[in-house]
């Protein structure tokens, strides 16, 4: 059983797929780099990433999107220190008021009349700015996150390593490659949950999410190709089956 | 064990995060030298040529008047700059649809009374019968400033208070201990026909018993300024040559109101002078032509008026950089549109 000994509207259906597929990943990918660079579509740096899946949210917001609006780098870490120190009263009362007061409160409560008022998310009050001080997603999203991804690409995923197995490249590359895409997928889902307790995780995430879409790209260009012409270089030779 | 690892992570990630913070200016200013005669009549001379364009987006407002705001809420301002061994220059350009110089008027009323027409919103401040404005400011030794700009300044009150106290503006200027930031205020009815800016600061003063302005002050003056044309109920002084469409009484012209000056309906309801001293530092001219603001102004590029190194940004090493802002006011006291950000110029 090979693919192109389908007939050619099943072959026109697969190729149709394949070729969502690969412009799906595109967007994909679009959306993820504005979501971390604030809607700037330049490649975001490792630390953006990893601030964005481990970081604690208002520092992460302090030292990215709302960087411009920080007098001084020193706040950023006299917040971290306090939010480490398990986010003190006596400090917030101390350190923590007079910064968000110079430099946050006019946009962040909930009468802010700013062009660019947060109201959503005053720092007005101790109980207010310790909303913000939670390390990582938040789990109502880490827990949508997860089930609709590891649900979706893993369908996506089966589809194109089926069709894939009935390519004619050489068997240890579809090994591979569905291999991998299972492997990012399972990293990228985890991490997301991992990265609130270890720090580090968070640096992964572009990885595994390199691993599963690279996989996905792969596959299904291989399939595309394999529709209607023989694939160079990796294809088995008619001898050797 | 976990400690452990998150202890080597949080090492790890603080090293590496470290160097990722920056701060960029919204934009540069290059000022470049003139040998030319400047002069200050708000029409550009064809020297500004030479001089490099920065052009600003101002689209950010601080609060909403509560009987609504027919001013603009976004515009783009260009501003350029030259300098000479003397003083710098700026012409600024902006878009304003009206030209607005109708501020509190007098109107004669059907019964032969005088009205002084306002419409203050909630906060006390007017923009209705008020006039086009607007203000650089520019950084003399406050930190925030040369990061945030403006905003390093402004402080926006929460729930009627302002420090604690019960304050109806919707925000005031002030600045931190022991600094000050230098604010060049143009105003199209009170200095403009006076050919100035008006020359203020301001400080870190949180006290409206002491300032009710809190940290903003006029600078020193010895003598010129405006008032309200007002005595009893009516307007004090008119004016020998007063049209439909006059702005404002110049004090040296001034002739005192009478009742009999029946067959004027509209008397303005400032008089004004030119400032002496620091106050009266800044000359300027602006000009309203086709949808925008031309205004043109020098300053010395040092000033040595009283405590003028406190009041006044000095230009007197043209290697810095000078961090400023700058913002729009539509025929609107307060309410202004500003940039995020500072901006930076320096000298070529
Ligand atoms: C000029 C108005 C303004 C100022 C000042 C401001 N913010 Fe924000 N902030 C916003 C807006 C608008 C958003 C939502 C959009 C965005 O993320 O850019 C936001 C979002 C946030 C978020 C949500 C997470 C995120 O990164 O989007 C946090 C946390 C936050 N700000 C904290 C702060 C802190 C802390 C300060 C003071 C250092 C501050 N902000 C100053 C307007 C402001």
């Amino acid at each position: 059983m090979n693919i192109k000994a389908l007939n050619p509207a099943a072959r026109i259906a697969i190729s149709g797929f394949c070729l969502s597929v690969l412009m799906g990943l595109i967007y994909a990918m679009l959306a993820i780099i504005m979501s971390i660079n604030g809607g700037e579509t330049l490649v975001p740096s490792l630390d953006k990433v990893q601030q964005k899946y481990a970081g604690i949210m208002i520092v992460s917001a302090m030292q990215g999107s709302m960087y411009e609006h920080v007098s001084e780098d020193e706040s950023i870490e006299a917040v971290r220190q306090w939010v480490e120190a398990g986010t003190p009263e006596s400090t917030y009362e101390s350190h923590i008021v007079e910064i968000m007061n110079d430099d946050c409160t006019n946009c962040h409560s909930i009468g802010s009349t700013m062009t660019e008022a947060m109201t959503s998310i005053p720092l007005t009050t101790y109980q207010e700015v310790i909303q913000t001080t939670t390390k990582g997603q938040p789990w109502s999203k880490i827990a949508i996150q997860t089930h609709t991804h590891l649900f979706a690409m893993s369908l996506l995923v089966v589809i194109l390593g089926f069709t894939l197995s009935f390519t004619q490249i050489f068997s240890w590359i579809k090994y591979l490659l569905i291999s991998f895409a299972f492997l990012g997928l399972w990293g990228d889902a985890l991490s997301w949950t991992l990265a609130k307790y270890f720090a580090f995780v968070g640096y992964l995430i572009p990885f595994t999410g390199a691993m599963l879409t690279g996989a996905m790209a792969a596959m299904a260009a291989i399939i595309l190709l394999d529709c209607w012409v023989k694939v160079p270089l990796i294809t088995e030779l008619a001898g050797e089956k | 064990m976990r400690k452990t690892i998150t202890l080597i992570a949080a090492t790890v990630s603080s090293l590496i995060l470290a160097p990722t913070l920056q701060a960029k200016p919204l934009g540069i200013l290059e000022n470049i030298t003139t040998n030319d005669v400047i002069t200050i009549d708000g029409i550009a001379e064809s020297e500004w040529n030479a001089a490099p364009e920065l052009s600003v987006v101002l689209d950010q407002t601080p609060y909403k008047p509560n009987n609504g705001f027919e001013g603009i809420t976004k515009t783009t301002i260009k501003v350029r700059s030259m300098h000479d061994d003397k003083n710098v220059y700026f012409f600024l350009q902006w878009d304003d649809p009206t030209k607005s110089l109708n501020r509190f008027p007098w109107m004669k009323q059907a019964d032969g009374s005088w009205k002084q027409l306002e419409n203050k919103d909630d906060t006390g401040h007017d923009n209705t019968y008020y006039e086009d404005k607007m203000s650089m400011l520019w950084n003399i030794d406050l930190k925030a400033f040369d990061k945030k700009g403006c905003g390093a300044v402004c402080h926006m009150a929460r729930n009627g208070k302002q420090k604690g106290k019960d304050d109806k503006a919707p925000g005031r200027k002030y600045t931190k201990p022991g600094t000050t930031v230098d604010m060049w205020h143009w105003k199209g009815v009170r200095t403009n026909p006076n050919a100035q800016f008006d020359d203020q600061f301001i400080d870190d003063n949180t006290d409206p018993e002491k300032n009710k302005g809190w940290g903003r002050h006029g600078d020193a003056k010895t003598g010129g300024g405006y008032k309200n044309n007002i005595a009893d109920g009516k307007p004090a002084f008119g004016q020998a040559d007063l049209a439909a469409d006059t702005t404002v009484i110049v004090d040296s012209q001034k002739i005192p109101f009478s009742d009999d000056m029946d067959q004027i309906k509209r008397i303005p309801g400032i008089i004004t002078s030119a400032f002496s001293g620091s106050r009266g530092d800044i000359v300027a001219k602006g000009v309203w032509k086709d949808g925008k603001w031309n205004l043109e102004l020098s300053r010395p590029l040092v000033t040595t008026g009283e405590k003028a190194d406190v009041q006044d940004v000095q230009f007197n090493d043209l290697k810095k950089t000078y961090a400023f802002g700058v913002s729009v006011f539509d025929n609107s006291q307060i309410n202004h549109v500003y940039h995020n950000g500072v901006l930076n110029m320096v000298f070529k």
